[in-house]
Parts: structure tokens; C-alpha cells; sequence
């Protein structure tokens, strides 16, 4: 039986797992899927496929990405979003700017050979602190929270590893986004 | 250069409003100012599709089960004892070693909402919905048993079919625990045959200990309070009931969440009295578990999808519009295709010589019989080709007159040998009196009869006798009380003292022994008698065997199992001295086709 510690008073946490998919020959498509502790679905949004524009890529030049996954898509999504989750987890850094519309930290959990991806090459993330921190052997980047919050963020996220690896609810998003997209095509 | 005071103003001010509308006139003519182009940036709505979900978020149990007994999980199990590890346990290990497997729920074909089908999407993966602190299980499930689990877990119509041995009984108890423990259903009817009720009993107590499960049983009074009483979640009921009980169990008041049929090739015959009962079953989800959904043709699925999948299939179709409408409906995978780690199923064909004895009485027996046959001649039926076909099998197995038996002698010696090496065996026949001679021929081995002769409520005790005194080194089984649902792994021999009409009945009496769990390579003893009419059915069985072999893998043409009326015409050369007799069109006597044995 495992001991009582500092968060055991903490209600259960929920995470919300966003990304964004590319839907060959449609364009991009975000997904965020708030589940429980344990895993269990409470939300999915989906957005329709988003092309993208050459006249905004142009004007945002290197921001571009950042404009359309963290502005756009992540916005749409987080907007539709009934519950707060506790945490929201991504594989995406180039939505990390969606931190800004949410009160809520952001974690970015990379695949473990995605290392070539880590924002601005592991060093802090555009001045606003982008801690990191292991769980289970994986180190995982957080954004929008403060240091005092960091333990217990760092609580629920390996209470949640203990369960599933983060990058299984970001396969979860991507069936349904395809199954999704099938599914309407054929309607 | 000039002086202020030289400037005629008069005339500069006329001139400067020349060339300002000089100018005027220039831009207007010559420079007309650049087209602009605006680029509206980041104003595109981006349009959300969203779907919300019930139900809990904490994990926790919900207060709707009271956990009894606690298995520990086996992950955390240890094997400090030194002793074997059971396979299961082998195989768990393996498991855990392999890359994490994942077995996701996949929404059923016949799910065509997006909602619905994304709800199964969404789900975590059963392992861990299963590994979760919810669920505990004495054993770490099979790979391929998750995959049977997901499979079951969408679906309204299913039809599993795993080889006997699998685990049918546990895929479907785990099943029904997560549907109850999600809120998808509440009650459950689960038919069986009379002789499993206790074992599926057994198999709820270890694979679901906190589910209530109540046997509809006792006298007309007490089976009318059971089915209508709400106290168990599950209720386990045996074929043999339903139509004494007709009006009870199809009581339109009563709806079931689910209904579950085990050994559903009892319902094969679509129109006999019990399948027309199971048909009008008020029920929401539809279950039927086989080993053999197709024992003697695609009627016989017919049959069972008139339970399980209404229509689905029916009869007059082709092979190829079977197999296109049950690709969603079915789930089969045999122990060769899943259990790569299961121990070696050993084949010996003994063909054994008939005694001098038994040679005299049988080549009398079979000159008289054909010779009366073909006195029939359009008389005859398949009927009298039977008679003589069981008369001929009894004289293989023993003498009539002086009960002398070369399988008895082949027996007694076998038996040395198992009993000698610490094993036990089973031994099947089709005739309880077989049986009964066999045992009198065994007394060193104390053996053990179970068969249709022995009351339901003493035959687990035989069982356990039999699982647990050293002494009891044979038991002696009849095809139709033996064959399905019993666990004998601890069993390494099997006997087949006679052969059985049905490829599948004697597959299935096997696998009592051969099954997961099973304590090492299993060796089943054939005996056929060499140049008779055991040798002529043999020979049609195997090719039998072959065919359904390929009845449900790709490509494979569904035919029959059973023997047909012109092979049982075929045991024997009947003709007349006008050509070949033509046999009257009649039933095939049921013991042919069917698994009914007695």
C-alpha cells in the first residue's frame, strides 16, 4: 500500500492530450481529447482539415507554424473545451503557443527519439520558463506554470505514466481523426 | 539670381496656378497611383466537431460492486515457490517482456454513428483498462484473448468461435464484467448445456468473484421465482429448461441486456422446439459461443445466426455470401494460429487386428447384414444401413459372445504404461456399456464412469475425485457428457476406444485434455479396427477433417463435417442385379451429423 504524501489530498486530475494531425490531400487537422486519470475519454474536438494559406505563410514566415497550430487550430480547440483539464499534454511543439489561451500548464512530451524536435534546442523556451522534469525515463517539458506548481504537476504526470505512456492518447486522437475523416467524406 | 523686390508676385502666383493645375493635369493623365492588394491574415474560422462522454473519471469503482475475494494482479505476483510456472503464467511473462501490447476496441461494422463509433476509438487500450486497479485477474489474459475481448465488447451479434481450448468461457466472463461494471448492461442470461452449469459457475467465481451468478434451477415453483427474480446479475440456465419453461423465459416483460448461448451448435436446427424458444428471448445484445459453428453445413450457421444475427445468413447462399456476411458477425482462431506455446497434441492411430473371435462374429455379422440390405431393395433406407453400421462397430469393440477385445488388451497394456509413469487418462466411448464392460477390465486403475447414466449433481464430484486421488488413474467418459466444457488438462492420455460419427465431437472430447493449462504434450490413442467398417469411417473422417480445416480461413469452401447419405450408403457396395440400389430420400438419423452424442 502505497504511503500518503504531499498530494494525496489532490483531487484526480484530468488531462487534456492536443495535437494536430496531417491528413494527406486535406490539409491539417487538430484533435484534443480530455480523458480522466485513468485514461477514459470525457471530451474529444475535433477541427475540420485546415489547408494551409500561402499569403499568411509568407507574412508569418518562421511563426507560421506556431500561428496556425497554437492560434488557430489550438485555439478552435481549447475554445469548444467544457472542462479545464488539469493538464494539458502535447507532442506538438509548434502548438505550444496555445499556452497563452488556456489556464492550465502544458506539457510537451516528446517521442523519445524525437529529441531533434525539442524547442529551441532544449534551451528555455522564448524567455517564459520551459522547465523540465523526468517521468518514468522521459523527460517532459512544462510551460504556463510556476515553480510552486511544478511538483504537483510533476505528481499527476507520473500518475498518469504509471497507467498509459503519454503518447498513447496522441494514437487514440489520430484514429479518430481518421476514422473521423473517412466517416464525413463518405456522409 | 533673383531679388525679392525684383519678383512681379502678380505674375508668379498666375503662373505657380498654371503649374499646379499643370500638374494636376500630369498626375492625372501619366501617374496613377499602384493597385493595393490586401491579405486578410489569420481570419479563417476554423470549424470544431465535439464530442462529450459519460461516466466515471476517477477510477474508482463507483459503489456498484462489492468486491469479494481479491485476486492479486499478476503483474505483481512473484514466483518465489520454485515450482512450475503454469504456461499461463509463462506466457504472461512473455508478454510483459514483449513491446507493450495495445488491443484497442474496434466499433463493429454495423456501428454507423460517428459518436458511436469514436466512443470505441477513444477507450484506452484493454490492457490497461483490465490491468487498471478496477479489474484483477488470477492470470494476465492471452494476447490473443484481449483481441477476443474487443472483439465481444461492441458488439450487439457475436458469434465466437475459437477452437475449444482458448478460452471462449473466460473471453466471455470478462467481457460481461466490463460491460457490467461500465453500466452498459445489467442483467445477463447465459444458457448451457445441463452438465456446464457448475463449471461456468466455477469459471465466474475465479474470473469474476464480485458478480452475483444464480442457477435457474429445482422444481417448476422454484425455476418460476428464479427467472423471475432480479437479485443476480447473471443467470445460468441449461438448455433442457427453456421449454418447460417457455413462457418465463420469453416473457416480453423481461428484457435481457444480453444473451449469452455457450455451445450454441446446440441451436443449429433453427426450427427445433429450443431454438424457436432462444429466438423469442426479449434481449438487447446476442451472444453464441461455439467451438463448431459449422458441423455439418452452412445450415448449421444459419441456424445460429437466427439467434445471434437475425438473417445474416440464410439458406441458399453461397459459400462466398457466407463468408462476405459473417466477417464482422464471427471470430475464430485456432490453437495452431494463437497458441504457438501450447504442448504438442500427439496423434496415434492403433489399428488393431480384430480378435479370431471378434473376426468370425463380425465377417458373419457383415455378410448377413448386407445380404439382407440388398434382399430390401427400394425398401431400404439409411435407417437399416445404420443399424448394421452400429452393429459392426460393437463387435469391433468386443466379442458379443465371448467379450474378448483386442482394443480391451491394447487398453490394459497402455494403461500399464500411463499408470506406471504417474499419468491419467481418459478413455471415450459412444456406448455407456462399452464403458461399463471397459471398467470392469480396469480394476487396478480404479476407474471412474462419467456419462449420461450418472445424475448431474454427482458428476463434478467424479471429476474431483478423479483431479485428486493418485489412485484414480482412468475415467471413463461417454462422447456426449465428456465433450464439451469440462477441464482435464491434467490429463496427458486420451483414449478413443470407438470413433465417433462427428470429426468435431471427437475434437472436442480431445481437447478436455489439451487445452491451456495442459501439463505437457498430450498423446490420443485412436483405435481403429484394421480392414473393417472403423477403418472405411476413419478414412471419410479424415478427409472430412482436412475440408474443415479450411471451412473458415480465406479462400476455403464451407462444406460438410458430418457423414453425408451417400457416404454412409458408401460404407457398403449395395447393389442388385439391376445396378446400384438408390436409397429412399430420408432424415439422416440425428447421431450421424450431430454432436447429441449420448
Amino acid at each position: 500500500m502505497s504511503q500518503p504524501n504531499q498530494f494525496s489530498h489532490l483531487p484526480p486530475a484530468t488531462f487534456g492530450f492536443i495535437t494536430v494531425v496531417e491528413v494527406p490531400s486535406l490539409g491539417h487537422c487538430g484533435g484534443l481529447l480530455i480523458v480522466s486519470n485513468i485514461g477514459r475519454p470525457i471530451e474529444f474536438h475535433f477541427t475540420t482539415p485546415v489547408s494551409s494559406n500561402r499569403a499568411e505563410e509568407i507574412m508569418y514566415g518562421k511563426t507560421y507554424p506556431g500561428f496556425l497550430y497554437g492560434d488557430k487550430i489550438g485555439a478552435a480547440l481549447v475554445d469548444k473545451a467544457k472542462q479545464l483539464p488539469t493538464v494539458l499534454v502535447t507532442d506538438c511543439p509548434d502548438i505550444l503557443p496555445v499556452c497563452e489561451l488556456i489556464d492550465a500548464p502544458l506539457l510537451l512530451a516528446l517521442e523519445p527519439e524525437g529529441s531533434a524536435d525539442k524547442p529551441n534546442n532544449g534551451q528555455p523556451f522564448d524567455g517564459r520558463g520551459l522547465k523540465h522534469f523526468e517521468v518514468h525515463g522521459e523527460t517532459v517539458y512544462c510551460l504556463n506554470a510556476s515553480a510552486d506548481e511544478l511538483d504537483a504537476i510533476e505528481h499527476h504526470a507520473s500518475q498518469f505514466r504509471k497507467q498509459l505512456p503519454f503518447e498513447e492518447p496522441f494514437e487514440r486522437i489520430r484514429q479518430a481523426i481518421f476514422e473521423a475523416n473517412q466517416v464525413l467524406r463518405s456522409a | 539670381m533673383y531679388h525679392p523686390n525684383q519678383i512681379d508676385w502678380n505674375q508668379a502666383i498666375a503662373d505657380a496656378q498654371s503649374t499646379v493645375e499643370l500638374e494636376q493635369s500630369w498626375r492625372s493623365e501619366l501617374v496613377e497611383l499602384p493597385p493595393v492588394v490586401s491579405a486578410k491574415l489569420g481570419s479563417r474560422r476554423i470549424k470544431t466537431t465535439s464530442f462529450f462522454f459519460s461516466g466515471d473519471t476517477d477510477g474508482s469503482d463507483g459503489g456498484q460492486f462489492q468486491t469479494g475475494s481479491v485476486f492479486e494482479p499478476y503483474t505483481n505476483s512473484t514466483d518465489d515457490s520454485g515450482g512450475a510456472a503454469s504456461p499461463n503464467q509463462q506466457l504472461a511473462k512473455q508478454n510483459q517482456q514483449a513491446s507493450q501490447q495495445r488491443t484497442r476496441i474496434a466499433p463493429p461494422q454495423d456501428v454507423i454513428k460517428l459518436e458511436d463509433r469514436l466512443f470505441y476509438l477513444l477507450q484506452p487500450p484493454l490492457e490497461n483498462l483490465l490491468g487498471g486497479k478496477t479489474l484483477e485477474f488470477p492470470f494476465e489474459p492471452f494476447n490473443f484473448q484481449y483481441a477476443g475481448i474487443a472483439f465481444l465488447f461492441p458488439r450487439q451479434s457475436a458469434i465466437l468461435a475459437d477452437e475449444m481450448g482458448l478460452g471462449k468461457t473466460m473471453q466471455a466472463i470478462t467481457t460481461v464484467r466490463m460491460l457490467l461494471r461500465s453500466g452498459y448492461i445489467n442483467n445477463v442470461l447465459l444458457i448451457c448445456p445441463k452438465p456446464l452449469v457448475t463449471n461456468w459457475q466455477r469459471e465466474f467465481k475465479t474470473w469474476a468473484p464480485e458478480i452475483t451468478v444464480a442457477a435457474v434451477q429445482g422444481n417448476q415453483h422454484q425455476r418460476a421465482w428464479h427467472w423471475k427474480a432480479n437479485r443476480a446479475m447473471v443467470k445460468l440456465a441449461n438448455y433442457e429448461l427453456l421449454t418447460r419453461d417457455e413462457a418465463l423465459v420469453t416473457d416480453p416483460e423481461h428484457q435481457y441486456d444480453l444473451v449469452i448461448l455457450d455451445e450454441a451448435q446446440r441451436i443449429k436446427n433453427k426450427g427445433n422446439a429450443t431454438s424457436l424458444v432462444v429466438q423469442q428471448i426479449p434481449r438487447k445484445r446476442s451472444w453464441a459461443l461455439t467451438g463448431t459453428p459449422i458441423e455439418n453445413g452452412i445450415e448449421d450457421l444459419v441456424g445460429i445466426c437466427e439467434f445471434a444475427a437475425k438473417g445474416a445468413v440464410t439458406s441458399g447462399m453461397t459459400p462466398r455470401e457466407v463468408r462476405v456476411a459473417v466477417k464482422d458477425l464471427i471470430l475464430r482462431r485456432t490453437k495452431d494460429l494463437v497458441m504457438t506455446d501450447l504442448p504438442p497434441r500427439l496423434m496415434r492411430d492403433a489399428e488393431l487386428a480384430l480378435s479370431p473371435d471378434q473376426q468370425i462374429t463380425y465377417d458373419v455379422a457383415e455378410k448377413d447384414g448386407v445380404m439382407r440390405l440388398d434382399d430390401m431393395g427400394d425398401e431400404l433406407t439409411i435407417k437399416h444401413v445404420f443399424e448394421l453400421v452400429l452393429r459392426l462397430k460393437q463387435v469391433c469393440n468386443f466379442d458379443p459372445v465371448t467379450g474378448t477385445s483386442s482394443k480391451i488388451d491394447r487398453l490394459k497394456a497402455d494403461m500399464e504404461e500411463v499408470a506406471a509413469s504417474g499419468e491419467k487418462a481418459i478413455v471415450f466411448s459412444q456406448w455407456v456399456g462399452a464403458l461399463e464392460v471397459i471398467g470392469k477390465q480396469l480394476p487396478q486403475h480404479k476407474p471412474l464412469e462419467y456419462h449420461g447414466r450418472i445424475p448431474s449433481r454427482q458428476r463434478d464430484p467424479i471429476l474431483e475425485e478423479f483431479k485428486n486421488n493418485p489412485n484414480r488413474k482412468v475415467l471413463l467418459m461417454s462422447y456426449g457428457a465428456g465433450a464439451v466444457g469440462l477441464n482435464l488438462q491434467f490429463c496427458r492420455y486420451v483414449f478413443l476406444f470407438d470413433r465417433w460419427w462427428n470429426p468435431a465431437v471427437e475434437d472436442q472430447a480431445i481437447n478436455r485434455a489439451h487445452r491451456i493449462g495442459a501439463a505437457g504434450s498430450v498423446t490420443i490413442t485412436r483405435m481403429i479396427m484394421a480392414g473393417t467398417i472403423e477403418q472405411r469411417i476413419h478414412e471419410i473422417l479424415e478427409a472430412k477433417r482436412e475440408l474443415f480445416k479450411e471451412i473458415l480461413s480465406d479462400g476455403a469452401q464451407p462444406g460438410r463435417r458430418g457423414l453425408s447419405r451417400d457416404e454412409i450408403f458408401g460404407l457398403f457396395n449395395l447393389t442388385t442385379p439391376t445396378g446400384k440400389i438408390v436409397p429412399k430420400a430420408e432424415n439422416v438419423p440425428p447421431e450421424f451429423g450431430s454432436s447429441n452424442a449420448a
